[in-house]
C-alpha cells in the first residue's frame, strides 16, 4: 500500500523518490530550483514553466533540468 | 569619406572607437564577445568580463548544478550582459535544436550560437549539420550565430540558411594558433551580408587585430582570456586590439609591394657627394 503511494523518476541521471501525484512543480520546490534561469524536459519534451503545475509525474519518467554552465 | 565613429561623439566618454555592432534585431557596443569557458573561478571571470567591456558573454547549457549554474547566472544578469547560450557538446541537428530550445526556454531567450562539433579530438564544426540546425532553429525564430569552419562558401549557405552572424573560426578550439587561413577570412567577411565573428583560435591581442582588420565585424574569445596567466590584463588587450583593428581596417592600409618606396622625396637633393 505504502509503495503505491511513491513514484520513482529519474532526475537528471539520479533517482528520486516522490509523493504519488507530484508535478513537476513540485520536482522544482523539492530541487529548490531558482526562479528563473533553468529549463526542464520531461521525456526529452520541453516542459514550459507555465506548465510544471499541471504537468503530474509518473514512475520510470526521466527528467533533465538543465542550466547555464562555463562554456565558450 | 567615412567618417570616424570616434569624431562624432567627442562630448561623452566614448568606450568604444566603432560604432555598435547589429545581430538581428540586437545592438552590442562592444564588438568583444567573451566566452566564459575555461574560466577559474567566477571572481576572475567577473573582473576580466569588465574589463573587456564586453556587452554578450557564450554560456554552455548543462545539467542544473547549484554550485554553478546559480552564481553565474546571478552574476551575469547584474554585469547586464547579454547571454549567448551555445549548444557546445551537440553532435547532431536535432540535439542543437532541443538545446537551443531549452536555452530560450530557461533564459527568456532567442539568441543562440549554434555549434555542432564532428568529433571531440579536432572540435571542428560538422558543416552538414550545422546547416541544418541553423535552418530550423531560424525558421523557428531563432538569432542564430553559426560556428563555422573557414569556408567562404559554406559560410554564403550558412547566411542562406537563416544565420544572423555567421562565425568562422581562426583555428580549433582552445588551440591559440590566430587565423591560420587570413585569406579565406577576408573572403569570407568581404561577401557576407550578416555579420562576420572570428570564433575560435585567438591566442593573443594581435590575432583579434588581425581579425578585425581582415574586415570582421567582431571576435569572440574564450580560452585567450581565460586560460591566459593574467586574465583581465589580457581582457583589455583583446578590447584595444579590436578598436585599433577596426581603425585600422577602415583607414585603408597601404597596399604590400615587393619593393621599397621611398616616403622622402628625392626631387631637390643638396649635393654632398
Amino acid at each position: 500500500m505504502a509503495a503505491e503511494q511513491k513514484i520513482t523518476v529519474s532526475v537528471n541521471g539520479t533517482e528520486m523518490v516522490l509523493e504519488s501525484g507530484s508535478h513537476l512543480g513540485i520536482l522544482a520546490n523539492a530541487l529548490r530550483l531558482p526562479e528563473k534561469g533553468v529549463a526542464i524536459a520531461l521525456e526529452r519534451e520541453i516542459v514550459p514553466k507555465a506548465l510544471w503545475e499541471s504537468t503530474k509525474l509518473l514512475s520510470g519518467q526521466h527528467v533533465e533540468v538543465v542550466s547555464i554552465a562555463a562554456g565558450g | 569619406m567615412e567618417q570616424l565613429w570616434c569624431d562624432q561623439d567627442k562630448e561623452t566618454l566614448v568606450l568604444h572607437r566603432y560604432p555598435p555592432l547589429k545581430v538581428g534585431k540586437y545592438e552590442l557596443e562592444s564588438r568583444l564577445i567573451t566566452g566564459t569557458g575555461a574560466m577559474t573561478s567566477l571572481a576572475i571571470l567577473r573582473e576580466s568580463l569588465v574589463a573587456s567591456q564586453t556587452s554578450m558573454t557564450t554560456v554552455a547549457m548543462r545539467r542544473f548544478d547549484p554550485s554553478v549554474s546559480v552564481g553565474l547566472f546571478e552574476m551575469l544578469k547584474e554585469l547586464n550582459l547579454f547571454i549567448l547560450p551555445n549548444t557546445a557538446g551537440c553532435y547532431s541537428a536535432s540535439e542543437a535544436v532541443t538545446t537551443a530550445r531549452l536555452a530560450a526556454e530557461a533564459l527568456e531567450t532567442d539568441l543562440v550560437k549554434v555549434e555542432v562539433i564532428a568529433d571531440d579530438t579536432t572540435l571542428l564544426p560538422d558543416p552538414i549539420e550545422t546547416e541544418k540546425a541553423t535552418a530550423e532553429l531560424a525558421s523557428l525564430g531563432f538569432t542564430v550565430l553559426a560556428y563555422i569552419s573557414d569556408d567562404p562558401i559554406l559560410a554564403r549557405r550558412i547566411e542562406q540558411a537563416g544565420a544572423s552572424a555567421v562565425m568562422p573560426l581562426g583555428s580549433p578550439i582552445g588551440s591559440g594558433l590566430g587565423i591560420l587561413n587570413p585569406y579565406n577570412i577576408e573572403t569570407i567577411a568581404a561577401n557576407a551580408g550578416v555579420p562576420v565573428i572570428l570564433d575560435a583560435g585567438i591566442g593573443t591581442a594581435s590575432d583579434a587585430a588581425q581579425a578585425m582588420e581582415l574586415g570582421c565585424s567582431a571576435v569572440l574569445v574564450a580560452s585567450c582570456v581565460n586560460r591566459a596567466e593574467n586574465p583581465t590584463s589580457m581582457a583589455l588587450a583583446l578590447a584595444l586590439a579590436i578598436e585599433a583593428g577596426y581603425l585600422a581596417h577602415h583607414a585603408g592600409r597601404i597596399p604590400k609591394r615587393s619593393y621599397a618606396l621611398a616616403s622622402s622625396a628625392g626631387e631637390n637633393m643638396a649635393i654632398l657627394a
